[in-house]
């Protein structure tokens, strides 16, 4: 068993072969960091907790096509917030599928928006003059396949 | 709240978007714009607009650092002349990674190509619009470049004497693949590809009725030890010429295509000499190809894996019952397309379906008489199929889909689009049937409520 623990102090423990999903904390183990626990300032205990339920289920159901895509779908239904902070998570910790199936998820939430919606759900600041903006609609002029 | 993601991870969010997305994603902010244009590696841009807008077509390739593939095409029916050859200086200019390029908004002369294959170092397929008359220098800087397609166009008057490129330098060229098309007496500029494509594996003609000077072309094609794929599309004057070439030397030779013009004695030579192992065979020759030539096939092709014949009408059930007996072990994939012969004769298909114990794929397709019972006689042996075409074949019923469902379970794509007498509930019976279907070619109208339930349970794809 391996002990992880989150940037907040809460700590977690996981069987080795399923924390190896993680390529980061593979290294670690492999390289001896991790005699006693495995220390992650990078993640909280929030999201650490929902990383570590996905790794699992990929690990105990990994043959099951299917159990495993309806898994991912109700997975990815969180809050904004919370689906950014596991992307960082799945990238920090290099954990490939996780990191697939979240950025496809933010992708597939952007792609039929407008202009206006994305910033709504980003909360983004237009930061363009509307000269600036004139411009590049008229470079749209070329059709984009 | 996007500060949160760094500028790496929201670029992997853009590498995931369609190219449709790209026009409101590059105005939401100057963060998203400067990175969707950094992670953009393929641009396919329709030329609308008229010559004023040139300048701004070097200007905005100039913001795709990283653009590796651009595709550029012409949906206007005027012509620029001479804008090509800015276009593609633009282009030059501003893409200078660029691996993959289509051009086909105008037809280029051999000089605009200097411009870019001086620039443009390590493109490794092109598809252009030559116009006459040919020249092919340009190619020699292109060390990189291994799919080259060409289509021939201009004025087939001889407008210039050859005897200028007679100092044409020499240059090997590392081209894998070459594709032409329209090619007349008067491109003697083809001379250079066959002097000095040595490494060529891959030869596509189209519509070409005439490529240079013969005895380059001949000595060419009988030279080249890589050779494994030929196409001739409607290329009757060349096709004799090749075939008996290809007899006599490309042992390499693994797949071959001839469609609308070919020859009876040619084809025949090389069935009957050809010493090399050949693995496809796909032919269109509606008067070309008979008995004579799957009697041939039989017994010099032994490692044959796939055989697709499209409109002979010649061919008989004597012919294909000797290929079924010969290649009973090897053949995988068999396609007789609106091929009269499976409705004029009873029980072939049976015969065919026993005999190919290997059978992979099957295309039926456009063969408009066609009855159940011919069809479910054959799919009684044939339990392994995991492709099955019967596009157009309008007289199979709710029956064949039954048969398809109880006797084919490892079916994974189907194609039944224009099969007007199969209905609604032979399609559900058939969807909840078959666990490993992928694709399935048939009419929106034809997919119940149940259906479409079906098909987006197990990520079936619809293809319409």
């Amino acid at each position: 068993m391996i002990v992880l623990n989150s940037s907040d102090g809460a700590t977690f423990e996981v069987e080795e072969s399923v924390a190896v999903q993680s390529q980061t904390i593979k290294h670690m183990i492999e390289d001896n960091c991790a005699d006693t626990s495995i220390p992650l300032p990078n993640v909280n205990g929030v999201t650490l907790a929902r990383v570590l339920e996905y790794i699992k289920k990929h690990a105990e159901a990994k043959d099951d096509e299917e159990g495993l895509k309806s898994f991912d779908a109700e997975f990815v239904k969180v809050d904004q917030a919370s689906l950014f902070e596991i992307i960082l998570a799945a990238n920090y910790l290099d954990i490939k599928g996780l990191l697939d199936l979240t950025c496809q998820t933010v992708a597939d939430q952007i792609k039929d928006l407008t202009v206006e919606e994305v910033r709504a759900i980003f909360n983004i600041m237009n930061d363009f003059t509307p000269e600036e903006e004139a411009k590049l609609r008229n470079d749209h002029a070329w059709a984009f396949e | 709240m996007d500060s949160i993601l760094c500028d790496e991870l929201l670029q992997e969010i853009f590498h995931r978007l369609p190219p449709s997305s790209s026009a409101a994603v590059s105005l939401v902010s100057k963060r998203w714009l400067r990175l969707l244009r950094s992670s953009t590696v393929a641009l396919s841009l329709t030329f609308i607009s008229t010559p004023l807008a040139l300048p701004s077509l070097s200007s905005f390739l100039s913001h795709h650092p990283y653009l590796s593939s651009l595709s550029l095409s012409d949906s206007s029916s005027s012509s620029f002349s001479s804008s090509s050859h800015h276009l593609l200086q633009s282009i030059a200019s501003s893409c200078p990674n660029l691996r993959h390029l289509r051009f086909l908004a105008e037809p280029v002369s051999g000089f605009s190509l200097l411009s870019l294959s001086n620039s443009c170092s390590h493109l490794s397929s092109l598809t252009i619009t030559l116009s006459r008359p040919l020249c092919f220098q340009w190619l020699a800087p292109l060390r990189a470049l291994k799919d080259l397609s060409v289509f021939i166009t201009g004025s087939e008057t001889e407008l210039f004497s050859y005897n200028g490129f007679a100092s044409v330098l020499d240059a090997e060229l590392n081209l894998e693949s070459l594709s032409l098309c329209g090619s007349r007496g008067v491109d003697y500029g083809l001379n250079f590809l066959w002097r000095n494509c040595k490494k060529l594996e891959k030869l596509k003609l189209k519509s070409c009725e005439c490529v240079g000077d013969n005895a380059s072309f001949s000595a060419f094609i009988k030279g080249l030890e890589t050779l494994k794929e030929v196409e001739l599309r409607t290329s009757r004057t060349v096709a004799d010429g090749v075939l008996l070439k290809l007899a006599e030397g490309s042992v390499s030779l693994s797949s071959l295509l001839v469609y609308d013009g070919g020859s009876k004695e040619g084809l025949l030579q090389f069935i009957s000499h050809s010493r090399a192992d050949v693995q496809k065979l796909d032919l269109r020759l509606p008067l070309d190809l008979d008995n004579d030539h799957l009697i041939a096939v039989a017994e010099n092709f032994r490692t044959l894996s796939s055989l697709r014949l499209q409109s002979c009408c010649l061919v008989t059930g004597e012919g294909l019952k000797t290929i079924g007996r010969a290649l009973s072990e090897e053949l995988e994939e068999l396609a007789l397309i609106n091929c009269d012969v499976v409705e004029r004769e009873p029980g072939l298909l049976t015969t065919l379906g026993q005999n190919l114990k290997r059978l992979r794929k099957l295309d039926l397709s456009y063969n408009e008489l066609l009855l159940d019972k011919e069809l479910s006689a054959m799919l009684v042996s044939s339990s392994n199929l995991k492709e099955l075409k019967l596009r157009g074949c309008n007289r199979l019923t709710n029956m064949a889909m039954v048969s398809m469902a109880r006797r084919c379970k490892q079916l994974e794509t189907v194609d039944i689009m224009y099969c007007c007498r199969i209905e609604m509930e032979a399609v559900e019976l058939f969807l909840s049937n078959s666990s490993h279907l992928r694709q399935l070619q048939v009419e929106e109208s034809k997919l119940s409520v149940v259906a479409k339930k079906l098909v987006s349970k197990n990520c079936i794809e619809i293809v319409a």
